[in-house]
């Protein structure tokens, strides 16, 4: 048994045992891994879900609409706690019926399907709301010039919905790497659980979870810079300011 | 409704012809009846008061809108209307494509996109649609700029230019796509007074050079000096037709009158 209690800060934080600033880290790792993994994701689902909505037959728009309802209206956890166990329980039935053998679903990968299905929800009405403030003009210029429908949603939608949706993605963004956190309740050691175990093991609940509070502080503050950034760069006004 | 052939049309077939067409929206039934035949090189005012169905005849020419009912025949191709079938679509899609990208539109609002320089809004068709390389692209592009006097601004985005060079900008477009027809939606209304005659001259330009164009236009001055045949469509059915001289002269059709005298009189100061 470690004696944490005689340790000074810097040696309970060292990144090697029995210090725990290692942990932390890897925690943190973690958590941005899946967050990212979740984001990405989730801003494919938002864009195939903002076509869909937008342009998609009655079927699928009632769908996406199911789909967007549902996930927005049941808290964060119980879908969390659903899907993580599940989407492996329903990945693995789908394999058996089609005749494939069972696969062993990480809690990584699990963690970013989680991430993802829940930011899809939310991204796809960010990206509809970005894309029906499109003039209407621009995109029947392309059509007007014998550009297909995906062409014009690949060259002029998506680009063009961008400066509209950088905001409400950016905060999707900030989210993402809060919800992690959630993943904590089914053992996923990323940065909250991690923190809670070093609080837990030295008794010292504040410095941890104070640590903790930091550096998803110090991500959001990146992040909002990084976004912003983008901002500026994809909005044609501020491109040259 | 007959069409006489006018100064500059030439050919015995119309480049369009739009025979009969009806559309409606729901129950509102926004053109009754329009017959319109354009020849090679021959330059049509298509004029009338707001509402009057000159946006919705224009759309439905290179089938943003679909007519309801009547005929159309584009560039030998010829499309009747309504389309047998449960079909959605008039036509295949990839004939769809390749009569559009050979009818060039410049709109009311301009629609260049704000996401690309004024270089890359032009060359974006040629390269994505006609699959011209990058270089020719460009080189088309640059070529077109400077011939609308904008080649200087060829790497601005279209928010940091005057309405009336981001109109100039977007004829350039238009005309990248070495289009048979250009079809033109009240090109000057969106614009200052005074940002009005640089955009009218280029389009004065590509009407010496025999251009085939149907220009929808508030411009009564330069709907005379321009076109060999004006139009006036009224309540969605053609009033009068025929040499400007005789439909701006002294008319029988008093609403033509009424339009002329009231709505946009035909005064030399103008414009
Ligand atoms: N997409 C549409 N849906 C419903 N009504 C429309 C639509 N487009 C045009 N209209 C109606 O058709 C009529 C003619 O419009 P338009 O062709 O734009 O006239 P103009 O260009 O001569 O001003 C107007 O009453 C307008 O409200
Ligand atoms: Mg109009």
């Amino acid at each position: 048994m470690v004696n944490y209690r005689d340790m000074s800060i810097g040696e309970l934080l060292a990144l090697t045992p029995p210090g725990w600033g290692g942990a932390l880290l890897n925690g943190l790792s973690l958590s941005l891994q899946v967050a990212g993994g979740g984001y990405l994701l989730g801003l494919l689902i938002g864009v195939a879900g903002a076509a869909g909505k937008l342009s998609g037959g009655p079927v699928t728009r009632d769908l996406l609409t199911c789909y967007t309802t549902i996930i927005r209206a049941v808290p964060e956890l119980v879908l969390i706690l659903m899907i993580y166990f599940g989407f492996p329980l329903a990945l693995n039935q789908l394999l058996t019926t089609l005749g494939f053998g069972r696969v062993e679903v990480s809690a990584f990968a699990a963690g970013i399907v989680v991430i993802g299905l829940v930011q899809g929800a939310y991204a796809t009405e960010v990206i509809r709301g970005a894309i029906r403030a499109i003039p209407r003009g621009q995109l029947e210029a392309a059509y007007a010039m014998g550009m297909s429908s995906f062409l014009t949603f690949r060259r002029i939608t998506i680009p063009a919905m961008l400066p509209g949706a950088i905001p409400g993605l950016s905060n999707l963004w900030l989210i993402a790497t809060k919800d992690t956190a959630l993943l904590a309740v089914v053992g996923f050691t990323e940065l909250t659980l991690a923190s809670r175990q070093a609080a837990g093991a030295t008794k010292h609940y504040l410095l941890f979870l104070g640590i903790a509070g930091l550096l998803y502080l110090f991500v959001s503050f990146i992040s909002n810079r990084l976004f912003r950034t983008l901002e500026r760069r994809v909005t044609p006004g501020e491109r040259h300011a | 409704m007959s069409s006489a052939p006018s100064k500059r049309g030439s050919g015995v077939t119309p480049v369009i012809e739009v025979n009969d067409v009806h559309k409606s929206f729901g129950q509102d039934e926004v053109l009754k009846g329009v017959s319109i035949m354009a020849y090679r090189g021959e330059v049509i005012a298509l004029i009338g008061s707001s509402g009057s169905g000159k946006s919705t005849m224009l759309r439905c020419i290179n089938l943003l809108e679909t007519p309801t009912r009547g005929t159309l025949r584009l560039l030998d191709q010829e499309i009747v209307f309504p389309q047998h079938g449960a079909q959605r679509q008039p036509i295949d899609r990839k004939k769809l494509r390749r009569l559009r990208a050979r009818l060039a539109m410049v709109f009311q609002n301009f629609n260049l996109w704000p996401h690309m320089t004024l270089e890359a809004n032009i060359m974006e068709a040629p390269i994505q649609v006609l699959r011209k390389s990058r270089a020719e692209a460009r080189d088309e592009a640059q070529a077109w700029l400077s011939r609308v006097g904008l080649y200087a601004h060829r790497h601005a985005y279209p928010d940091t230019l005057s309405g009336g060079q981001q109109q100039r900008g977007a004829i350039a477009r238009a005309l990248a796509m070495s289009p048979e027809v250009l079809l033109f939606d009240e090109p000057t209304s969106a614009l200052d007074p005074e940002l009005v005659g640089e955009v009218l001259e280029v389009i004065r330009n590509l009407a010496d050079e025999g251009r085939t164009m149907i220009i929808v236009t508030h411009e009564m001055k330069f709907a005379a000096e321009v076109a060999d045949r004006v139009i006036f469509l009224n309540q969605g059915v053609i009033e009068a037709e025929g040499y400007p001289e005789a439909v701006f002269g002294a008319t029988t059709s008093d609403r033509l009158r009424q339009f002329m005298g009231s709505a946009y009189p035909l005064n030399g100061e103008q414009q």
